[in-house]
């Protein structure tokens, strides 16, 4: 039946795949997460080993990454359509030449960084406390942390934007 | 600064991570969370800066320009990126619709390594008259995973003046009846100060010496001084019909479009020919111009002209007034109107009776239609033309000069036309 499972992620990438050939990046989006959710529950049996943990964020990021990607092309393909109107072809070609050179550096060192950062962190997280050496109350006090982490950095985001239009 | 969709998304999956994994014990969506955090932080590090980054301006700094109808405009935007890193921007120079751009584009993407700077330009130009707002210049500055968008209003707003195109008119003599003292271009059949010779008489003490006729002095031995014919003005005033429910055809091209060019072009050839100009256009408010002459008094007209905002809260009784009580008396009226609507009739039939000089140009508005329908109902037509016949044969009748004007054909034919036909009279 697990076996099954594993056909999840598979058949919730045809919703995304199909927002993009439809162009509709709502559709993208709540796909990948959809792909994205699927794919971290059938793995969630999986023990904790260093190489688990490399191929599950491994491969989130590549999701991430085509993910991003996807939304990039969507968007400028919006912009160059904006564009378009009175301006001439070769205006159009040199921007859409380098805006996706531009986003796809972008986007590659980005999530590059951000794996690596993830790996990191959940080895640091699992081998100091999460279920291997000190079971129960650190590992309560540990996702409590996590939690706290999270709010702080959605806060201080939300406190910049507020200070920005002030 | 603005957070995007994708943004609240990762959050989102963050939250649903730290949920997931407390409830069910699991370290594999605790990396959900783990991996949403990483790429905030890393996001954070590519984020647009709180103070402004890029230094963009106009090319021209004159924040007032005038340009004619259907003239070209080149607007420059300097771009420079002050930070070492490069940006991707969209540029948007706002523009109202009724401005066309002709080369380039108002709406550009522009890639900006660090510390550099780059030019953009396009080309405008305007079909209607009015003032226009050229600005403020927006733009947008993304992050790569396209977190966070940034909107930034640069560059003070332009204010573009179009005036309307003027027709040449020299072949057409528009002067009042009843002449003032000061000086013009209009023969007054007296003697005065001119330039055509009208006689002779013999001098007297203060004459100027340079009128001195010496050929005619050394023929009879005694001086004999040249007289001239004067050459005197008048007041002239435009009252054009700027009533929005009176107004035939499209926003582009109507009559009263076409009202304010034929006025452009009147105000130029009456004010060239020395006389005093007046004004006054009624629609949403009365913008009125007490009669002068000038350069200065031209632009102030022009200004008016293309100032004024179409409507109809006004009564016409104000314009009778204004008339009546404020501007000179004698002085020759000429109203730009398509005549649709009865009470500018009566307006100017009852101005005609009192000691106005009344002169009326019409655009024809079924000849607007024409130009636009091509083809519309026969029998509408022939009753609007009936009526219309009506209206100007009334006001023919009340001794007012009627100018029924095509106006997708030149003014100074059919003004040429109807003045000769009133000097056979």
């Amino acid at each position: 039946m697990h076996f099954f499972y594993w056909f999840f992620p598979l058949i919730f990438s045809i919703i995304p795949t199909v927002g993009f050939l439809r162009k509709k990046s709502s559709v993208i989006d709540y796909g990948m997460i959809i792909t994205i959710v699927s794919y971290f529950l059938i793995n969630e049996g999986l023990p904790l080993t260093v190489l688990n943990i490399i191929v599950i964020v491994g491969f989130l990021f590549l999701l991430v990454g085509i993910w991003f990607f996807a939304r990039y092309l969507l968007l400028l393909d919006r912009i160059e359509d904006n564009s378009r109107k009175g301006s001439q072809d070769e205006d159009i070609i040199s921007f859409t030449r380098s805006a996706r050179m531009f986003a796809v550096r972008g986007i590659f060192t980005n999530t590059l960084l951000g794996a690596f950062l993830a790996i990191i962190a959940s080895l640091m997280g699992s081998y100091s406390s999460l279920g291997r050496i000190t079971p129960g109350r650190i590992e309560i006090f540990l996702m409590i942390l996590f939690t706290f982490f999270l709010f702080l950095v959605i806060y201080k985001m939300i406190s910049l934007m507020v200070s920005e239009e002030e | 600064m603005k957070l995007n969709k994708i943004f609240v998304l990762l959050t989102f999956l963050a939250v649903l991570g730290t949920i997931l994994g407390n409830l069910m014990y699991s370290w594999v969506l605790f990396t959900l969370t783990i991996s949403s955090l990483a790429l905030f932080v890393i996001s954070s590090r590519v984020m647009p800066s709180r103070s402004v980054l890029l230094s963009i301006s106009r090319g021209s700094e004159e924040r007032k320009k005038e340009i004619y109808v259907n003239d070209e405009l080149e607007i420059t935007i300097f771009l420079k990126n002050e930070e070492r890193r490069p940006v991707l921007i969209e540029v948007h120079d706002l523009l109202p619709s009724m401005v066309e751009v002709i080369e380039g584009s108002n709406r550009k993407v522009i890639k900006l390594e660090g510390n550099e700077r780059k030019e953009m330009s396009y080309k405008i130009s305007c079909p209607i008259t009015g003032k226009i707002d050229i600005g403020p210049i927006k733009v947008r500055y993304r992050d790569p995973l396209d977190f966070f968008s940034k909107e930034v209003d640069f560059g003070e707003e332009m204010i573009l003046r179009v005036l309307p195109q003027t027709q040449e008119m020299q072949s057409v003599d528009i002067h009042p009846s009843y002449t003032k003292h000061w000086l013009g271009d209009i023969k007054s059949k007296n003697i005065g100060i001119g330039s055509e010779f009208f006689s002779l008489r013999e001098y007297h003490i203060g004459d100027e010496i340079r009128n001195i006729n010496w050929k005619a002095t050394a023929k009879h031995f005694e001086p004999f001084t040249n007289e001239y014919e004067g050459e005197k003005s008048g007041d002239v005033i435009l009252v054009v019909d700027g009533y929005k429910k009176g107004m035939v055809g499209t926003e582009r091209y109507n009559s009263l479009r076409v009202s304010i060019d034929a006025a452009a072009s009147l105000a130029s050839s009456i004010l060239s020919a020395r006389n005093r100009l007046g004004l006054i256009v009624s629609g949403e408010y009365m913008n009125w111009v007490y009669p002068g002459t000038g350069k200065n008094h031209y632009h102030k007209v022009m200004a008016n002209l293309t100032q004024f905002e179409k409507g109809g809260s006004w009564d016409l009784e104000g314009v009778r007034m204004l008339l009546e009580d404020f501007f000179p008396r004698k002085s020759l009226i000429i109203f730009i109107s398509p005549l649709t609507i009865m009470e500018f009739t009566e307006t100017i039939i009852d101005l005609a009776r009192k000691e106005y000089d009344v002169m009326v140009i019409s655009p024809n508005p079924l000849k607007i239609e024409e130009e636009l329908l091509g083809d519309y109902d026969k029998i509408a037509e022939s009753f609007v033309r009936t009526e219309r016949k009506n209206i100007i044969d009334r006001l023919w009748s009340t001794g007012t000069t009627v100018v029924d004007w095509n106006p997708n054909e030149p003014l100074e034919p059919a003004l040429k036309e109807v003045l000769r036909y009133k000097e056979k009279m």
